[in-house]
């Protein structure tokens, strides 16, 4: 019951358009989550190790410079090198329909593309974590 | 129950990811540690706590920031607890203290965690205090705790810490009259921040008058420190008032007052959690009182046969 889902919304690589990152962490906030936002121009190091010491249930990464492929591989990597590959991992972008299998190959679970309302991203993942944590 | 056991033993080899899962432990369930909890407490409080508080805006996270860069240059490690407001009609929160800190996310003698201020009032709920403990029983030399910063209720962050900050601005003329008010008496250094804008001089001089002949409850008269986060000026004049106050209260004894002042207010948090926790697990109490069958009076002594059992 007193289990909050905690959030982590990270903005990797070099692109600085956050508007969409911040749209999404206000939503999930919203919606009753703890959400930890990092702002601009993260690492990939940095946003796994942010994730271990925020002890986050979820990452969202919103990603528009057309990096994805390598940033998403990076973080995953990183998060199975740390063992917390259990860390739920979307992503959110311009990202086009054929990288999405790649991506999912990697362990990104989903890819929210434009046009994805706030509330489609709230309902998978209360329903992602209804039967609790992990 | 094994799964805490391996925790707590992960824990004690100083794994991070032992540490992170045991403070969500405290802020979801503490109940699952609450009678182990004292194992890992052995030798603690050797850390030096420094509570940073303010309004919002205040410049807060950019000031702590600016703290980690100093004391790691000591070589001294740094654990910071960065508490946010909890909305309370969704229980959600923004927690984006760390935007200003990320800087230090790879540095292995850093530890930052974001917290909510769920139930707490002002800010600080039973949760900061144990996830304090929890830092120093890590082993860090320094923690910091900031506050959400909404005014009077956290002065309970300067019971909390051995050097108490106040951050104010030239723009904040309330502050004072908080001051005034005996409401932030208590804290141990008065930042003045954003001091390379104007009206940072005559706020500077309005503290030193009000504040020049004060004494807090120990004797100590607050240092007025200027800094400027976005030059990144006055830093090192921090660090030596915040020694000044170290060394005042190592020569007048009152390390051990905090510490007693401290121990207590946590057993009164955790008796209130307990007695909480245990009479929503009896149930029958608390509903004859909502529904009026027992007065609150009868519900206490009916309350502390339960407890007592």
């Amino acid at each position: 019951m007193n289990r909050r889902l905690r959030v982590l919304i990270a903005k990797p690589g070099l692109d600085g358009h956050d508007r969409g990152a911040k749209v999404i962490a206000r939503a999930l906030r919203d919606a009753g989550m703890e959400v930890i936002y990092t702002g601009l121009h993260q690492t990939p190091e940095q946003i796994v190790e942010t994730a271990i010491q925020e002890d986050v249930d979820v990452i969202g990464l919103s990603i528009l410079s057309g990096a994805h492929i390598p940033l998403f591989k990076r973080v995953m990597d990183l998060l199975k090198e740390k063992g917390a590959e259990d860390i739920l991992v979307f992503g959110g972008g311009v990202i086009p329909e054929d990288d999405i299998p790649v991506l999912e190959s990697f362990g990104v679970k989903k890819i929210f593309t434009p046009g994805t309302s706030t509330r489609e991203v709230i309902e998978y993942l209360e329903e992602y974590f209804k039967n609790g944590r992990n | 129950m094994e799964e805490i056991d391996k925790l707590l033993e992960d824990f004690k080899k100083r794994d991070r990811r032992a540490l992170s899962r045991l403070i969500t432990i405290i802020e979801n369930n503490f109940y699952k540690i609450q009678k182990k909890f004292y194992l890992l407490l052995d030798g603690t409080q050797k850390s030096y706590i420094i509570g940073v508080t303010g309004a919002p805006g205040a410049g807060k996270s950019s000031l702590i920031n600016l703290l980690i860069s100093a004391f790691r240059k000591e070589g001294k490690s740094v654990g910071v607890i960065a508490v946010d407001p909890t909305s309370h009609r969704t229980g959600g929160a923004f927690l984006g203290d760390r935007i200003r800190m990320q800087s230090h996310a790879l540095d292995k003698d850093v530890f930052i965690r974001s917290m909510g201020s769920r139930e707490g009032k002002g800010g600080l709920s039973l949760s900061t205090p144990l996830a304090v403990r929890l830092l120093d029983a890590y082993g860090f030399d320094i923690i910091m705790v900031e506050t959400v910063g909404i005014g009077q209720e956290d002065i309970e962050i300067f019971k909390l810490s051995d050097t108490g900050l106040l951050v104010v601005t030239p723009e904040s003329g309330d502050d004072i009259q908080l001051i005034k008010a005996g409401n932030l008496e208590e804290a141990d250094i008065i930042v003045i921040n954003k001091a390379d804008r104007e009206g940072a001089d005559r706020l500077y001089k309005e503290f030193k008058r009000e504040l020049g002949n004060v004494k807090n409850s120990y004797g100590f008269s607050p240092i007025i420190v200027k800094v400027s986060t976005v030059k990144k000026e006055g830093i090192s004049e921090l660090i030596e008032a915040i020694d000044i106050h170290k060394r005042f209260m190592e020569d007048n004894r009152v390390f051990e007052k905090k510490r007693r002042e401290r121990n207590l207010s946590l057993f009164y948090l955790l008796m209130d959690y307990t007695i909480r926790k245990t009479l929503r697990e009896e149930g029958i109490i608390l509903k004859d009182i909502e529904s009026g069958n027992i007065d609150p009076f009868t519900g206490v002594k009916k309350a502390m046969n339960v407890i007592c059992e």
